[in-house]
């Protein structure tokens, strides 16, 4: 790295700054005299009013204000003691919650009209990881209706509420496409597969 | 400055071909959208209500189906309106091949051939009830029972002869025996055996009565070795002596779990 050579003031141009300085402190001193001689002057009428009204502070839109808050940025600080109960909270909760989401996905109602027929689909299906129905009654869509596996054995069991009414269903066996092997019915669907048909009639409701 | 010309040239030909292009594809745009508000206008005249049609395009929509197929799907619903033909099948089945993502030109010509086999199930029931001179008008929830036989193993062949043969029964018991025919025929029953047990079940009115677990317990049967002869004879003898389907099982061994019930 270079070495940088120490600035060495100038005679000639330290006099003539405080040659400045004198001067300035002259001209001052005028000023001050001219502004203590001047008359005094009432201010305007209504200043006083305009210059309050120029600072008092608006009000802001609540969206604005959330906007901000939102938008300005916050710092959190915790410590596991105090965090210990929240995380307590959280999995009571999960747990509480798990029992009554087996149920609803174990018993899937799908119309909430009177009259309905409980149905339940059972098929043994060894090694599948996840078995869903699709159907005229979910509109082909599987996520509401998956199928649970009997502990400890193959099946694979769906209840469903239906109304009296002709259906057709398949199974997706890990997504892959098929109708219930024990069924009394299948039928074409008309794009290469077969579907498997539920009619039920009132009689069936016993 | 010869770049610069050459570059304000290139310009002026891609903007050439491409305005065109672009008033061609408004163009298309304009028509098919015109297609889709008169396929809708064509349904809702013909009395598709309008929640099913409301339905179709919400679903078009979600799936990203072409509108111009769109407006061909809900064009044919109109169809099957105007031909008096029960809608809900059809609408089921739009919704089945959208979501399966079928191509709409797919699903066009089964709704076709669909409509064809109803109008033909409809003729042929229509001169069944004429022969027998029943007085009430066919309900669609028998069409539709007796026309979906026809994709679960039954010909239309089939279809005529069961119903030439078939003694003076209500229509409702008629379509019960048909799907228990196309069922035995889905399982592969002696053909001869499988009419006996039909033609004995109609003389006997047994499935104006009941019918649930039948045809699974003769499933169940024959998985356990029963043959086809002795599972009709168990069946004749019931039909006969006026018993039930519980009262079968029991004849051709097979529990209530084996049926699932």
């Amino acid at each position: 790295m270079k070495n940088k050579k120490p600035e060495v003031a100038d005679p000639e141009t330290v006099f003539a700054s405080r040659s400045n300085a004198c001067t300035s402190d002259e001209t001052t001193d005028r000023i001050k005299n001219m502004i203590r001689d001047m008359p005094q002057i009432e201010p305007p009428a209504g200043l006083l009013r305009s210059v309050m009204e120029s600072v008092e502070a608006r009000s802001v839109p609540l969206w604005v204000r959330a906007y901000r808050w939102a938008r300005s940025p916050r710092t959190v600080s915790f410590n596991f003691l105090y965090l210990t109960p929240a995380m307590v909270a959280c999995a009571l909760l999960v747990f509480l919650a798990l029992p009554l989401h087996k149920k609803q996905n174990g018993n899937v109602v799908l119309n909430e009209a009177k009259g309905l027929i409980p149905v339940q689909i059972a098929m043994d299906m060894p090694g599948a990881h996840s078995v869903h129905v699709v159907g005229s009654f979910n509109g082909w869509v599987p996520q509401p209706c998956s199928l649970e596996k009997r502990n400890g054995s193959n099946r694979w069991i769906l209840t469903l509420q239906l109304q009296p009414g002709r259906y057709e269903y398949a199974f997706l066996v890990d997504g892959k496409h098929m109708p219930h092997p024990d069924a009394e019915f299948n039928q074409d669907d008309g794009f290469g597969n077969k579907n498997t048909v539920l009619a039920l009639e009132k009689e069936d409701d016993a | 400055m010869m770049l610069k010309g050459l570059f304000l040239g290139l310009l002026a030909i891609v903007l050439a071909a491409a305005l065109p292009a672009q008033l061609n594809a408004q163009t298309d745009r304009a028509a098919v959208t015109n297609a889709l508000a008169k396929a809708v206008e064509g349904a809702r005249e013909a009395g598709v209500p309008d929640s099913t049609v409301i339905k179709l395009l919400a679903l078009g929509y979600e799936h990203g189906v072409e509108p111009a197929s769109m407006a061909n799907l809900v064009r044919i619903t109109g169809e099957i309106k105007k031909n008096g033909l029960p809608l809900e099948p059809f609408v089921d089945k739009i919704v089945e091949g959208v979501a399966k993502s079928v191509p709409a030109a797919s699903i066009e010509n089964l709704l076709n051939q669909k409509q064809q086999d109803y109008q033909f199930t409809r003729s042929i029931t229509a001169a069944y009830m004429k022969k027998h001179a029943f007085q009430q008008q066919v309900t669609p929830d028998d069409l539709v029972g007796i026309a979906e036989s026809l994709y679960s193993g039954l010909t239309r062949q089939d279809l005529t002869l069961m119903m030439e043969r078939a003694p003076a029964v209500p229509l409702f018991t008629l379509k019960r025996v048909i799907n228990v025919q196309a069922s035995l025929k889905q399982a592969g029953f002696d053909p001869k055996l499988s009419d006996r047990i039909i033609s004995t079940a109609l003389e006997n009115n047994f499935f104006e009565r009941q019918r649930r677990g039948f045809v699974r317990a003769i499933v169940a049967a024959r998985r356990k070795g029963v043959s086809d002869l002795e599972i009709t004879e168990a069946a004749l003898k019931t039909m006969r002596s006026g018993g039930t389907v519980g009262g079968f099982c029991s004849q051709i061994g097979v529990s209530s779990s084996d049926i699932g019930n």
